[in-house]
């Protein structure tokens, strides 16, 4: 079969989808459909004859249907495969075969539709104005989370008297019926209830206040016709409450032997110093994110593109793939279509990405990923010979290549385009 | 004459018979247990419209089957190998 036996016409059905009719010449299918016979011969089991000695003529009648399903399968793929290298087209998605129309056993014709890739014509990628928008590190800031960590450090020591708001309450409940009596079903022991907190158990929780140590005693509490839970709405319900410990929420002193306690750090001061450098360091990573995202948005909307449905698809299924890892659930759909636009933002952006480490010869060499390894390796604290083994995998490497070229063309993009650092 | 329908059972289609039909012109069938090689050569005749030469006949003896502890039969049957006269075919096995 050589390629002047296909006769493809190509049309644009699409921004990004193209379909393509192709017809086969009957000498290839005729060939092609000996193939099949054979193969299915080879194997064919026609009672009266031993495997494979069945006459030929008796098996193209008794397998008439897997033959031609075989056949068109066959012919097709290969065919399809043919006429993309003839038109050198690469397709992004799964072929929609369609129309396939075989007739007097040779005469084959078939459509396929897919999608390929936007051609892309960067018109201006360069000289845009973006704002950095940077605020400035204050007392308050490292103030608030040294308040942070006090809490996070905070320690619970039991207290003698009554329970204040905010304190935490160890203690064991049951619920009483009509006639005063406990019911098994109704009791929780070892129940940690924070005083006066405002969640879905409010109104027990405030009651608690003002309750001490080793107090046994019945709560009353009247749930209002409003109230959210279906079963207690409108209710009176009488608790019986056994208090086993009351403890207090100390919060430890900021001095230096906190600053030892919780960081390497020698004395508060170094501690202040510390975060206020993290502090500064993380908001300028979140602006220099956002003047990457707004590069490229100006970028996008100076040249509009259009893009492979198939690719927002693929792209979309995978970041709910990640969220339903992280346990979350939902609607499919919904979730989809909140994703949706910032999935097109992601195409577009690697598709610009792409065309201009294309037009600006941005390409990853060999001393680019011996760098990165060895930056990763200080970073891990690792050799740089244990960090390439985690990058034996082809893929892996891939990865790891497609993570430098992107960093290489937002070099590119950030000096050549106007950043100007603004002070919030 | 008997109904050649009733004689005639059904077409043999084996390895065996297909050599014989490439090789000497012959067709295999099996025949009903009563029918005598000229019922045979009359049914064959009129049913597929041929001149047949000549017919061979042999008294297949079912086989000996077991189920578990019973021992069964299957039915004995009559096979004929018909020779055609010389450019004589019998379509019905030239399209299989």
């Amino acid at each position: 079969m050589s390629d002047s036996l296909l006769r493809v016409e190509l049309t644009e059905s699409g921004p990004c989808e193209r379909t393509m009719s192709v017809t086969v010449q009957p000498e290839a299918v005729k060939l092609e459909r000996e193939k099949v016979i054979a193969e299915i011969r080879k194997e064919a089991k026609v009672k009266g004859f031993r495997p494979g000695k069945a006459p030929r003529n008796l098996i193209e009648k008794t397998y008439a249907g897997s033959i031609r399903e075989e056949l068109l399968q066959k012919v097709v793929s290969k065919n399809f495969q043919k006429a993309l290298e003839q038109e050198k087209i690469a397709p992004l998605s799964q072929p929609q075969v369609e129309k396939v129309d075989l007739e007097d056993d040779y005469k084959l014709s078939f459509q396929a539709r897919f999608e390929v890739s936007p051609e892309i014509e960067l018109a201006r990628y360069k000289k845009f104005k973006i704002e950095k928008k940077v605020s400035k590190v204050s007392d308050e800031d490292v103030d608030s989370t040294i308040e942070n960590l006090r809490e996070q450090y905070a320690n619970f020591v039991p207290k003698d008297g009554a329970a204040d708001k905010g304190d935490y309450l160890l203690l064991d409940f049951s619920v009483l019926d009509e006639k005063g009596n406990t019911s098994p079903e109704g009791r929780r022991t070892n129940q940690l209830v924070m005083a006066g907190h405002e969640d879905s158990h409010a109104l027990f929780s405030h009651a608690l206040v003002g309750k001490s140590e080793g107090e046994n005693q019945k709560i009353e509490i009247d749930f209002p016709g409003d109230y959210p839970d279906e079963s207690l709405k409108g209710q009176r319900v009488t608790y019986m409450v056994d208090i086993k410990n009351v403890r207090q929420k100390s919060l430890p002193e900021v001095d230096d032997h906190f600053a030892k306690q919780i960081s390497q750090t020698e004395d508060l001061a170094a501690l202040r110093t510390m975060i206020w450098e993290n502090l500064e360091r993380e908001i300028n990573q979140r602006a220099d994110r956002q003047v990457e995202e707004d590069l490229f948005r100006q970028i996008i909307e100076a040249n509009p593109f259009d893009i492979p449905s198939s690719l927002v698809e693929v792209t979309i299924q995978r970041q709910i793939e990640n969220i339903r890892k992280q346990g979350q659930a939902g609607d499919e759909m919904q979730m989809a279509e909140l994703i949706r636009p910032s999935a097109e933002f992601a195409v577009k952006r690697e598709y610009v990405m792409g065309e201009i480490a294309r037009r600006e010869g941005i390409s990853v060499a060999d001393e680019d990923i011996n760098a990165k390894i060895e930056e990763f390796a200080t970073q891990l604290d690792k050799t740089a010979e244990e960090v390439r083994k985690d990058f034996r995998s082809r893929e892996a490497m891939n990865h790891l290549r497609s993570l430098i070229l992107v960093e290489k063309v937002v070099r590119f993009l950030l000096e050549n385009n106007d950043i100007k650092q603004v002070e919030e | 004459m008997k109904n050649p329908y009733q004689i005639v059972k059904r077409p043999l289609l084996t390895e065996k018979s297909d050599r014989l039909r490439e090789t000497d012109n012959q067709y295999c069938f099996e025949v009903a247990v009563g029918a005598n090689k000229l019922e045979v050569k009359a049914a064959i005749e009129s049913l597929f419209e041929v001149k047949v030469s000549s017919v061979r006949i042999q008294n297949r003896i079912g086989k000996a089957k077991r189920m578990g502890r019973f021992t069964g039969k299957r039915a004995d049957w009559k096979k004929a190998i018909v020779t055609l006269k010389e450019g004589e075919v019998i379509e019905l096995f030239e399209g299989v």
